[in-house]
């Protein structure tokens, strides 16, 4: 209810009863609610309790008189802007002044007109009450202006003089007291970077009359940044030549903070901090432009962490985003400055999100990709960093992940078949039992299955027992008995079959597979052998590979271990070392052999003849037997060279009192000339292949192998 | 015959003297604030008739003794008291006395206690036959 529509509730002040009385009365009869005080103290008490919308105030009263009354009553802050009528009298000017001094509104001579009064009351309400109003505007103006950060500014051209608000100096950081405004005290505050475009649209606008809103930065005198909104209009006079500049000024500041954290909510993932999936999109087809002009290869991995919804059922959802963010971290300090990593949308918590998205999926973009066996080690190392035990809630989380990847231009020339193609990877390599990582295109993955993605399969291959050894029989010249025999291994791989060593053995020795891999052979060698024996077999020196990582790590102690393990007689272990490593650092090379030596294991020198043997380190190692290496076997007996090579290899090994092994042997004529030239042991298709630990148990029963061939 | 109020009618017993002259306009601007009726002026008539002897003796004591405070109060009061029941005499005196009590000297030509009092009774009884008269 505004005062207007209410009724109006005078209050009349005055020492004399006759005079209330008749005030009362005549503002009654004009619609007034009148409240009555005798003296400047009931005054001041009825102010609080009856909020009058106008107070007739007496001058002359005993005590506190009218003028210290109203100036009191001023000081009320509910008082502050009631009118205050005070009754005078006509005659005397003096008091008029005082009580305007006082605070008073408008005053009334004695003798009243009654006739007049109740008009002349409500006028000095309605008149205070615009007055107010005004006021009020006024300041709701100023206030709508601070709360918007509207400034506002003008500049008169042709006196060149120019006025700021109070909040265009608030916005520049300036002291009105102290700055003076002008066109270049306003560009002073602009940033130095607009401060020239600014200068040119003003004066654009000058000219033109023409004036684009701009954002530009304000640099405030300590230092702080303001972004600000700029808007201008011209006047013109008659001849049309522009008088006058108006405008305004706003802080748009913490606007352009929130578009900023809005930007930053909308583009990155809440739990990891990456980029999430649509601005990874965004991203990609920017990369895909550079790379269709440059002609360049692009790899787009899709990365899922396998069975993630395990360790947040387990372990709790605070625990899977402490596991994230950590896996996040390791695979951007993983990848290159260049390369682009993001997150799927945020995890969602509660069923629908745990159902939607098994684990967390991240994607990868490799530019400048030269070959696209590059995005295999990227994807690679991605793997073996995830394998990694994560410290999270206090205990080790183990994770792995599965990976697809799609390649430009091979996969497709757009963002989104491109992500698409490298998520059907990345599930055809969940389905080849995760921990993996997949090409989209299929023949790609051939090539890189032999090579790349065989790693993670061999891994698999030792805890899955995939693993198994044939058994190749060492024939014995002069008795024709089966004297030994050589293990060598085969991977039983589960889709693939059979894969023979030398697609997988290059790539054990690279990644230190080999040496767990020939733990395994020795192991297992053993074993078997003393299998043998407890069948009843005849003594058989069974012959191991052992490969340069394992001769090099703690091959003794595996030696040791695989026979204390199987129970084998040493005597009845051999180790086939290359020349090449046994060349490699002599010294050590020597001291290993002696504690092999000293276990009572036979030491075999392999593959001899392609290497570079020196005469004189082979007469040091304490080795039984060397074997010849199949090349020169091959053709003889027609090839001279190799004919001569191998009766002088012989001849070498018998007087360093070597026992002669030659391998590959696989015709009549190759086992004559070697028969005829002292070579005192044979292997070879001829006798055998290499063939299961069973059908090898049937070949050492008495004398069948060489029977077969000498008869 | 009915009074407004017993002290008018003592008065009236004591001194049957003269009738004040009253400025009727003023008289009925009140009668016309209580729409013509005489209600209003009963009651005003009444304030002045109960509340002006002790402005009286705020006068007479004024005078005599030189307050010139209590003085100007008094004779203030009464001036717009006079003048609203259209008592020109009296409120002219009050105003008279009023001004030299504001500037501080009691000179020749001031109007006298006695002459006041003697004013105020006969506007009192300038009332009382008017409201005689009325009702």
């Amino acid at each position: 209810m505004t005062a207007e529509q209410r009724t109006p509730i005078a209050l009349i002040v005055d020492d004399d009863a006759m005079m209330r009385l008749l005030i009362r009365q005549t503002l009654e009869r004009s619609g007034f609610v009148c409240h009555e005080a005798g003296n400047g103290r009931d005054a001041l008490k009825l102010m609080g309790t009856h909020s009058p919308d106008i107070v007739l105030l007496d001058v002359v009263m005993p005590e506190l008189d009218g003028y210290g009354t109203c100036a009191e009553l001023r000081r009320l802050p509910e008082a502050s802007h009631v009118p205050v009528i005070m009754l005078t009298g006509l005659d005397d000017d003096d008091s008029i002044d005082r009580a305007y001094q006082a605070g008073a509104t408008d005053f009334i001579g004695k003798p009243i007109s009654w006739g007049v009064l109740g008009y002349r009351v409500r006028y000095v309400m309605r008149a205070s009450r615009a007055l107010r109003d005004v006021a009020k505007h006024q300041s709701s103006l100023e206030t709508a202006q601070r709360i918007a950060r509207l400034g506002g500014w003008e500049w008169d051209i042709p006196h060149n003089e120019h006025y700021w608000s109070a909040e265009t100096y608030r916005i520049l950081g300036l002291d009105p007291a102290q700055a003076h405004p002008s066109l270049e005290a306003f560009l002073q505050c602009v940033h130095e970077d607009e401060r020239r475009s600014t200068r040119d649209a003003v004066m654009e606008l000058v000219r033109c009359g023409e004036f684009a809103p701009r954002l530009i930065r304000i640099v405030q005198p300590g230092g702080g940044l303001r972004y600000v909104q700029l808007q201008a209009l011209c006047s013109l006079d008659g001849a049309g030549t522009v008088t006058r500049l108006s405008g305004t000024i706003q802080d748009v500041t913490e606007l352009q903070e929130a578009e900023q954290r809005i930007r930053h909510l909308a583009c990155y993932d809440g739990a990891t901090g990456l980029p999430n999936r649509q601005s990874f999109i965004e991203g990609l087809g920017k990369a895909l432009g550079v790379a269709r002009r440059h002609h360049r290869q692009l790899a787009i991995i899709a990365l899922d962490l396998d069975q993630f919804k395990r360790v947040n059922d387990t372990l709790g959802h605070g625990v899977g985003n402490e596991v994230l963010l950590a896996a996040a971290q390791r695979l951007v300090a993983t990848l290159r400055e260049c390369d682009v990593i993001s997150v799927s949308e945020q995890r969602l918590e509660g069923s629908e999100g745990a159902a939607r998205l098994d684990g967390d999926e991240f994607s990868v973009l490799l530019t400048d990709l030269d070959h696209y066996h590059d995005a295999a080690k990227v994807a690679h190392r991605l793997l073996q960093e995830l394998r990694k035990p994560f410290e999270a809630g206090g205990q080790e989380v183990f994770l792995t992940a599965s990976i697809g990847m799609a390649l430009y231009p091979l996969d497709g020339d757009d963002a989104d078949s491109l992500m698409r193609n490298a998520g059907a990877a990345m599930h055809f390599a969940k389905e080849q039992g995760r921990d993996n990582y997949q090409f989209y295109s299929r023949a790609m993955n051939a090539t890189a299955l032999e090579k790349l993605s065989m790693e993670s399969q061999l891994r698999k291959a030792l805890e899955r027992d995939e693993f198994l050894l044939h058994y190749q029989p060492k024939i014995d010249a002069a008795t024709r008995r089966v004297v030994g025999v050589e293990a060598l291994i085969r991977w039983q791989h589960p889709e693939l079959g059979i894969v023979p060593p030398n697609q997988f053995i290059p790539l054990a020795e690279e990644t230190g597979l080999i040496v767990p891999i020939g733990e395994w052979v020795l192991r297992s060698a053993c074993e078997q052998n003393r299998a043998w024996q407890r069948a009843r077999l005849p003594r058989t020196h069974i012959a191991v590979n052992i490969s340069s990582p394992h001769f090099r790590q703690g091959l003794t102690a595996s030696i040791s271990e695989a026979l204390r393990g199987s129970g084998l007689d040493p005597a009845l272990l051999e180790v086939e070392l290359t020349e090449s490593i046994l060349m490699q650092n002599v010294e050590t090379t020597l001291a290993t052999l002696h504690e092999i030596k000293e276990m009572g294991v036979r030491l075999a020198i392999d593959d001899f003849g392609t290497g570079y043997s020196s005469l004189s380190y082979l007469k040091r190692f304490p080795l039984d037997a060397l074997k010849i290496d199949r090349s020169f076997v091959k053709d003889l007996p027609r090839d001279p060279e190799d004919a001569a090579i191998t009766k002088a290899i012989i001849g070498m090994a018998h007087s360093l009192r070597l026992q002669v092994v030659a391998e590959g042997v696989e015709s009549r004529e190759q086992l004559a000339f070697l028969q005829q030239h002292g070579c005192d042991v044979l292997q070879g298709y001829l006798f055998s292949r290499p063939v299961s630990a069973r059908q090898l148990a049937q070949m050492l029963g008495p004398e069948r192998v060489a029977e077969a061939i000498w008869t | 015959m009915p009074s407004v109020c017993r002290t008018l009618v003592e008065s009236d017993m004591e001194t049957a003297h003269r009738l004040a002259e009253l400025d009727r306009a003023a008289l009925e601007t009140i009668r016309s604030i209580s729409d013509g009726s005489d209600d209003l002026l009963r009651q005003v008539v009444c304030l002045f008739v109960d509340s002006t002897p002790a402005l009286l003796e705020d006068i007479e004591a004024g005078l005599k003794n030189g307050e010139m405070d209590r003085l100007r109060m008094a004779a203030h009061t009464l001036k717009s008291s006079a003048a609203n029941l259209g008592a020109t005499v009296l409120g002219d005196m009050a105003r008279q006395l009023e001004t030299a009590a504001r500037a501080g000297i009691l000179g020749q030509g001031l109007p006298s206690f006695p002459s006041v009092k003697e004013e105020f009774e006969a506007a009192c009884r300038a009332l009382d036959a008017l409201l005689g008269e009325a009702g």
